[in-house]
């Protein structure tokens, strides 16, 4: 079982440049009486806790923390085994599997840890799919703004395995963000990266997550970065 | 983006195994249509050279062998019949019409038929240059005949003893061109027709070994004998009595055409059957092959699905996506197939003679054609079945978790 030690801060209010005003909105994340068994072992188990909207959240804690699997119950990948997950106001265990991965697919950009591009595809059209998918209608400029932003202007008709690891993870970070997310999940996105291109990626995540007024949730070992972040969940290691 | 365009993407991005697949698909179906298009046009061949011909009389022997050598002109013929007792027979009331065939003759692989102008009138065929023949060693030729041997009105020509033509040259009775007629697509288009007398005039020579007049038979007439006597009935009455009184009261033996041809093709068919388990045989194996190529993209793309989950898409839009995969490498190896069988059907009529003349054309389509893409989709679902059930079962947390 995890212990959980919360030290939330709200997150900046008003609104964002570039980003959808979510001002006096629900918490962009809440978790209630949130418990997680596997294989008959308790690996989740967190009281309450909220993230504001457009704040940005550190959840810290040794490997088996059940960090991931905490992300992938917010993502709504994982149904708990007990409580309630809200995300901007919508309790998504309330949602039947269709509904589910609409809402997931028009609310939150994943960026996993193993970057997951769709390797058939273009930058590009790993960007479209992600429109298409959430049922977003086809959006050139702000696809050339995103691929900008993040550097990527350059390689929209690249393939993925032509890419660095670095060009890689940016451009996980833009189909995380194409879709103008409520919430940002991102999964170790430093841990394999020496400190300066650790700042560099954490730059760019809260970077685009302001600019889409998005909260951004980072789940990470990695005790290097957390004084950058206010609000914190750390879990405790398994028992 | 869409689900076509992913899926294309997909198939590009393995481009190696699924030419592959495609070509094994392609070539299953392209030996059954290629098997369709001739068997078809082997049978509407068969049908149009005997039509109008409900029986056929000849000397006693292989009905088949009747039907071949008289009607198709393939076999040799069974014999000779007497001329007084078919001429008898000819004007039994049940017959409407009696066409003499007399046979023996060729050249050079082309068949001398001494006949009446009733014969050429069965068929429809019209006259492109010249003129019917109308004395003996007078010909009318058929348009492959002229073609293939550069005879044109006017031109001379010695028959061969034999019904190939490969037998002594009958060099002192030369046959002379005084017609060509058009294509008809039947078997009129590698005939050489001349009166039934040039036949008995050769023939009388040869067995004579004495110097006869070229124009004229110095055979007593209860003497003469011809090879075959094409006969219409007046009523269908005539079917169920006519071949057997032949075949009980006289020397000769009646064939039906219908009949033989049915038969023919039940041991042609056996073949063809054959052959086309083989082309099920390819598509069979080609859907396996689409099977296995589709599970194994399905097992390196399982990270790739749990992405597009993530990205908002259901179990639906995956399956979807999967099966229009397997529809998609169906679909095209089943059209390539199609063209692939069409353009060897063309060919195979081009470059055989014995195609060629049949006038065996790829440029034909069959309603049963159709009947192929359903089965491309059968074969697409059932390879994509097993694959697409995978990704809609697929758990994406586990799957993850096991990266």
């Amino acid at each position: 079982m995890t212990k959980t030690k919360s030290r939330p801060v709200p997150g900046p209010a008003g609104s964002y440049p570039g980003g959808k005003d979510r001002t006096h909105a629900s918490p962009a994340v809440r978790v209630s009486g949130l418990r997680h068994e596997f294989d008959g072992r308790l690996v989740l188990d967190i009281a309450d806790w909220t993230v504001s909207p457009g704040g940005h959240c550190l959840v810290l804690g040794p490997s088996g923390s059940g960090k991931t699997t905490l992300l992938n119950v917010l993502a709504g990948l994982l149904r708990p085994t007990a409580g309630i997950i809200s995300i901007s106001g919508q309790d998504i265990g309330a949602l039947g599997p269709s509904e589910l991965d609409v809402f997931r697919g028009r609310h939150i950009g994943i960026v996993f840890q193993t970057l997951h591009l769709v390797s058939a595809l273009s930058v590009a059209d790993n960007l479209h799919l992600a429109r298409y998918l959430a049922r977003l209608p086809r959006d050139e400029s702000r696809l050339h703004r995103v691929l900008d932003s993040l550097g990527l202007g350059t390689l929209a008709a690249a393939r993925p395995r032509t890419l660095s690891q670095g060009e890689a993870q940016r451009v996980a970070i833009a189909r995380a963000v194409i879709n103008d997310p409520t919430v940002i999940l991102a999964d170790e996105p430093t841990s394999a990266l020496d400190d300066d291109n650790a700042e560099q990626v954490l730059d760019l995540l809260t970077g685009q997550a302001e600019a889409c007024g998005a909260t951004l949730v980072i789940a990470t070992h990695d005790r290097r970065i957390r004084d950058r972040f206010g609000a914190l969940l750390e879990l405790g290691g398994p028992e | 983006m869409n689900l076509l365009t992913l899926s294309i993407a997909y198939i590009r991005d393995r481009a190696l195994s699924t030419v592959l697949n495609l070509l094994m698909l392609a070539l299953g179906v392209a030996t059954i249509i290629v098997l369709m298009l001739f068997s078809d046009q082997f049978t509407n061949r068969l049908k149009q050279d005997s039509r109008g011909i409900h029986l056929v009389i000849g000397a006693k022997g292989s009905p088949l062998q009747l039907i071949l050598s008289s009607v198709y002109h393939v076999d040799i013929p069974t014999g000779n019949i007497s001329l007084k007792e078919a001429t008898r027979i000819g004007k039994h009331r049940l017959i409407k019409s009696a066409i003499l065939l007399a046979l023996g003759d060729a050249h050079r692989g082309f068949r001398i038929v001494g006949t009446e102008h009733g014969y050429p009138a069965l068929y429809g065929a019209r006259i492109a240059k010249g003129r019917l023949w109308e004395k003996p060693f007078e010909v009318t030729i058929g348009a492959r005949v002229a073609e293939v041997r550069g005879l044109d009105v006017g031109s001379e020509f010695a028959g061969a003893h034999g019904v190939a033509g490969t037998g002594a040259e009958h060099e002192r009775n030369p046959y002379r061109v005084v017609g060509v007629f058009k294509p008809t697509g039947t078997v009129i288009d590698r005939l050489i027709m001349t009166p039934v007398e040039s036949v008995w005039i050769i023939h009388e020579i040869k067995k004579k070994h004495k110097a006869a007049s070229p124009m004229e038979t110095k055979q007593a007439p209860e003497d003469r004998e011809i090879t075959a006597l094409l006969v219409h009935y007046r009523s269908p009455i005539a079917a169920i009595s006519l071949p057997r009184f032949i075949n009980r009261n006289t020397g000769m033996q009646a064939a039906s055409p219908g009949f033989e041809i049915k038969r023919l093709m039940a041991l042609v068919g056996v073949g063809i059957d054959t052959l086309h388990g083989f082309g099920l045989l390819l598509i069979g194996t080609a859907a396996l092959g689409i099977f296995i190529a589709l599970y194994n993209a399905m097992q390196e793309r399982r990270y790739d699905l749990v992405i597009m989950r993530s990205l908002g898409a259901t179990r639906g839009t995956l399956l979807r996506q999967v099966f229009l995969e397997g529809l998609i490498m169906a679909g095209v190896g089943t059209a390539l197939g199609v063209v692939l069988g069409h353009a060897v059907t063309g060919l195979l009529g081009q470059l055989l003679p014995e195609a060629k003349a049949m006038g065996l054309s790829g440029v034909v389509w069959l309603s049963e054609e159709w009947y192929l893409f359903l089965l491309a989709g059968a074969v697409g679902i059932a390879a994509t079945a097993l694959p697409a059930a995978q990704a809609y079962r697929a758990d994406i947390a586990v799957t993850l978790a096991s990266r």
